[in-house]
């Protein structure tokens, strides 16, 4: 029996109002590749940010036991000195840099004020040669592709001495060859003894290279898979796994369901990412919704469907924009312009309510009249009677808790604020409401509150289109769903059709790689 | 009225409150000596820059903190233009105006540009010109001129800019300024109780008849106190005009246009601005530009009250209308800052000068004042925002 | 001007100013006219100085402070993301 190099034991994390981890165990052998799989909001990230110590001792129950050892990280540093390296799916690199002042940044050779770079450099080198990169580590990381990036970002791990390696979701930018590259290199790291976590959900991946499986779900380890049995997982067993859980009736009905024409409807729409424009972030996406319907768009983290939304938005997000948009019927030619595709009737309302979707420090009543200011003032005079009674109106209409719409919107719970947001946006009229996780971080109460709001609207025909990473909503709330996963739309079901297996089935098989 | 409300209403008014103890403080100094009529005068006249810089610093500051170092060294360059068109070139008075005006424009203009279009970071664009223009301006003066400075500018130019609205003879009571203040104090209290009677009508909340009468009765004392000094020392400064022009149509702009909510909110939150649809590098450029105009028209202000365009002007004039800014900021009743308090913080600030020169304070301790008031507003603010959390 | 960025710049801002001040002083330490006597002119330059560190620690850790809170409260959101 191989020794056990990390057990993570009944490991809770809670954060207010919700239980991420609820007693979760995990344990790696040494010199094996575990895949850890779940669903967006699983736990899984909850979980590595505790192993790595983002989320210090004494901020969780449970123990973390290393090498024989309970662990109590304060930070990242603490594990990091252990040898526990995280790579994350976004690349960490700093393009303007050399590839060995990025390898070496917070961990220079050296004392603090005298960097010894001729040593830095080639250190680099070394772990450049240990990942089968050929550049020299004096190349500035931004004139190499992603694929070497990926691999310069293990290097970096590497020259921490790292002993057990965590990467999380690293072929997600990568393109067939590359994520098969890199894959090897695991294996070939496996040989010469380093253990790994690879956090993934490409199914080929995981019987490509994993020793063993760990599903999580909702916050709990469903069950440990062993990879080495004469015939491959199945790859039912995990996604009923992943998403085998009873369907609660949480979902108002729908009243007079009545879906009339084609309102919007964009052909081969694709979309390049704004600093790396290589890559797509949207590819040729093709896909309609019709007056009175609410469509579910489906898909893991990094699927492209935010970028998707935004970008149908008046451009708001990416570069290099191909494709075409029809709005009710007749072609459209948005500029690069939000103003203007609130005009042709688009809204769309962001997933990051306080980062981009409401002014914090300033009132309700501010924040519902600011996407149609027009409407509420003549010859750009504001009229604040208008104002005032247009905020009350959406407050009553959406049942928001304040006891004044001039309250400050930072002061209002996580619930109240989504629906100033949605206020907002349905006080500028639109015809097309791309809604971006519109229930993400919100109590039950209020997320029932939100669907019934979002039936209303479709009742009233407007067209909703619903993004969310929550499979059952997407289930319970839509017409039509669509499925997106890197980058591209891969399937589309009609809601009757549609279960949680065969939607996630879906993702599961169409990644690329292996 | 109990002791908790009036305790309540300093607070919210601590400015204000700041000012007036400052004000008496000043007064039992010089003795009397800042109450005369020249003293108000004089405080509107030396002031007048800091109320006009302080409003475009103000929208520039609204959009996010951020500010411009140049329009001290400026209004030397304008200055200096102004210098050489009407004095050296003999140019009409209204052209002349009209192509400062136009260089104010065309600096605003590439100034927007670099800062909105190009995201050069403000701080940065602006203390180009804070290092070049004084340079610029000081070489034209010399190229122009003996002495360094050039002088005198046109009477008609003068009048325009400085001066008094119908003049009256030395001690002879100027009965047009005192009827105007007159005007102004009936205009506010019937404005208070119209609003007042308005939004009850229309059922919201409402002062009290006592609050009321309170503000607009204290408006109107200090309106009419003001215009009777003026009017006791030659009618009223044509700086007033300016000031209370550029003073009044700002106040209008941020409280009651879409383009001022528009800077509200892109300050607040420059993403979700732009995503709500305003053209959030639209509202950059005009601030700069804005800052640019009106930057000109202080500068005429203040060459035509020294009559001259010398090397030294517009010194620490930036520094003046952030002070204003940041001072007045403070008073404001949380979110970002107001025209109102920007004009209390240029008054208080104003009245601290003109203390200080009318007690002859050497010039180092002014300087020591100056900096303590600044770094005192700060400290004010740093705690009530800890006794706020 | 609420939010920690605007008062970090601002207080970053006075710091200069401070700065500069103090160095106006040392500056003008030689000129006859004026009634402050060296000891004090020595005394306000250090105090300023001192004042404008703290004020520019101050801003720095309020800044800090800021783009720490904004982390934290996106994340409160999104529980199970590796931001």
């Amino acid at each position: 029996m191989a020794k056990i190099l990390l057990e993570m034991k009944n490991i809770t994390k809670t954060f207010p109002g919700v239980k991420a981890l609820d007693n979760v165990n995990l344990q790696v052998e040494e010199g094996e590749i575990h895949a850890l799989v779940g669903e967006n909001g699983a736990g899984k990230s909850t979980l590595m940010n505790v192993l790595s110590g983002i989320y210090p001792y004494g901020t969780y129950e449970g123990d973390i036991i290393y090498d024989g050892k309970t662990c109590k990280f304060s930070n990242i540093k603490d594990s990091e000195k252990l040898g526990i390296v995280i790579i994350h799916q976004e690349l960490a690199l700093v393009p303007e840099m050399t590839i060995g002042e990025n390898m070496y940044l917070g961990n220079e050779c050296g004392h603090r004020f005298a960097i010894d770079w001729n040593k830095t450099y080639s250190e680099a080198d070394k772990y450049l040669k240990m990942v089968g990169l050929s550049e020299s580590s004096k190349v500035q990381v931004k004139t190499i592709g992603t694929g070497k990036q990926q691999l310069v970002e293990i290097a970096k791990a590497l020259a921490k001495k790292a002993r057990l390696l965590i990467l999380d979701e690293p072929t997600s930018s990568l393109n067939e060859e590359d994520s098969r590259a890199l894959l090897d290199l695991m294996l070939s790291f496996k040989k010469q003894g380093m253990t790994m976590i690879i956090i993934t959900h490409k199914l080929n991946e995981v019987s490509y290279v994993a020793d063993k499986i760990t599903v999580i779900r909702d916050g709990t380890t469903i069950e440990t898979i062993d990879n080495h049995g004469k015939e491959p997982v199945s790859e039912e067993r995990i996604i009923k796994g992943m998403v085998g859980r009873e369907m609660t009736n949480r979902f108002p009905k729908r009243e007079g369901v009545q879906i009339g024409d084609i309102e919007m409807e964009v052909s081969h729409w694709t979309v390049h990412h704004p600093l790396y424009p290589e890559r797509k972030v949207v590819d040729d996406v093709s896909m309609y919704v019709r007056k009175g319907e609410v469509v579910g768009i489906y898909g893991l983290m990094g699927a492209g469907r935010t970028e998707l939304a935004m970008s149908i938005f008046g451009q708001s997000y990416g570069v290099n924009f191909s494709g075409e948009l029809k709005l009710n019927g007749r072609h459209v030619k948005l500029r690069k312009s939000e103003a203007d595709a609130i005009r042709h009737k688009i809204a769309y309302v962001t997933e990051d309510r306080k980062g981009n979707g409401l002014v914090l420090s300033q009132s309700i009543k501010v924040n519902t009249s600011l996407a149609n200011l027009n409407a509420i003032s003549s010859r750009t005079v504001i009229d604040g009677d208008k104002e005032y009674a247009v905020a009350e109106e959406y407050r009553d209409k959406l049942k928001i808790k304040t006891p004044s719409v001039e309250q400050l919107v930072g002061n209002l719970s996580g619930g109240n604020q989504q629906k100033v947001l949605l206020a907002k946006w349905m006080f500028a009229e639109p015809d097309v409401l791309l809604l971006d996780e519109p229930t993400r971080g919100i109590d039950v109460g209020a997320k029932y509150e939100i669907y019934c709001i979002i039936n209303d609207l479709a009742a009233a025909g407007k067209c909703v289109v619903l993004i969310s990473s929550e499979l059952p909503e997407v289930l319970g709330m839509s017409d039509r769903i669509y499925i997106m996963n890197e980058a591209k739309i891969v399937g589309e079901m009609k809601a009757e059709d549609a279960t949680q297996e065969n939607i996630m089935a879906m993702i599961l098989r169409s990644g690329r790689g292996a | 009225m109990d002791k908790k409300t009036i305790l309540a209403a300093f607070k919210k008014n601590a400015m204000l409150v700041v000012t007036i103890l400052v004000y008496l403080f000043f007064l039992i100094l010089t003795q009397g000596g800042i109450f005369s009529p020249s003293s108000f005068t004089e405080l509107i006249n030396q002031n007048a820059y800091v109320y006009i810089l302080g409003a475009g610093m103000l929208m520039c500051m609204l959009t996010g903190g951020n500010i411009d170092l140049s329009c001290g060294a400026f209004v030397c360059l304008l200055g200096a233009f102004g210098g050489v068109f009407m004095i050296v070139q003999g140019m009409g008075t209204g052209v002349s105006i009209l192509l400062l005006l136009l260089i104010g424009i065309v600096y605003g203009v590439i100034l927007g540009y670099l800062v909105a279009y190009v995201h050069i970071p403000p701080w940065i664009a602006t203390l180009a010109g804070y290092l070049a223009f004084r340079g610029w301006g000081t070489a034209i003066l010399s190229a122009n001129s003996k002495t360094g400075s050039l002088a005198p500018f046109p009477v008609d130019f003068q009048r325009i800019f400085y001066g008094r609205v119908f003049p009256s003879e030395k001690g002879v009571f100027n009965w047009p300024c005192f009827l105007f203040g007159l005007l102004a104090a009936c205009l506010i209290i019937f404005l208070v109780f119209a609003t007042r009677r308005n939004r009850l009508a229309k059922g919201y909340e409402a002062d009290s008849v006592k609050s009321a009468a309170l503000k607009s009765g204290l408006g109107s004392a200090a309106i009419i106190l003001v215009m009777t000094k003026l009017s006791m020392d030659g009618g009223i400064p044509t700086t007033l005009l300016w000031v209370a022009g550029v003073v009044l149509i700002y106040s209008f702009i941020t409280s009651k246009t879409t383009i001022g909510r528009h800077f509200y909110v892109v300050g607040g939150n420059m993403e979700a601005a732009r995503l709500s649809g305003v053209n959030t590098r639209r509202i950059m450029f005009m601030a700069y530009l804005n800052m640019a105009v009106l930057t000109a028209i202080a500068t005429m202000t203040v060459i035509a009250r020294s009559q001259s365009a010398y090397a030294d002007v517009g010194k620490n004039f930036e520094m003046d209308a952030i002070s204003a800014c940041v001072v007045g900021g403070v008073s404001a009743s949380g979110g970002a800052g107001t025209v109102l308090g920007m004009v209390i913080g240029a008054t208080l600030i104003g009245i601290i000068n003109l203390g200080m020169s009318l007690i002859s304070l050497d010039a180092n301790y002014q300087r020591v004042v100056k900096g303590f008031v600044l770094l005192a507003a700060v400290v004010f603010d740093i705690l009530s925002k800890k006794r706020q959390k | 001007m609420n939010n920690y960025k605007t008062r970090s710049s601002l207080m970053g801002v006075v710091a200069a100013y401070l700065l500069y001040t103090a160095f106006e002083l040392y500056q003008g330490r030689n000129n006859p006219d004026t009634t402050m006597t060296p000891a004090v002119m020595i005394l306000f330059i250090v105090l300023f100085v001192i004042a404008a560190g703290a004020l520019i620690v101050y801003a720095y850790r309020l800044w800090k402070r800021g783009t720490q809170e904004e982390k934290e409260k996106a994340r409160e959101d999104d529980p199970d993301s590796m931001k």
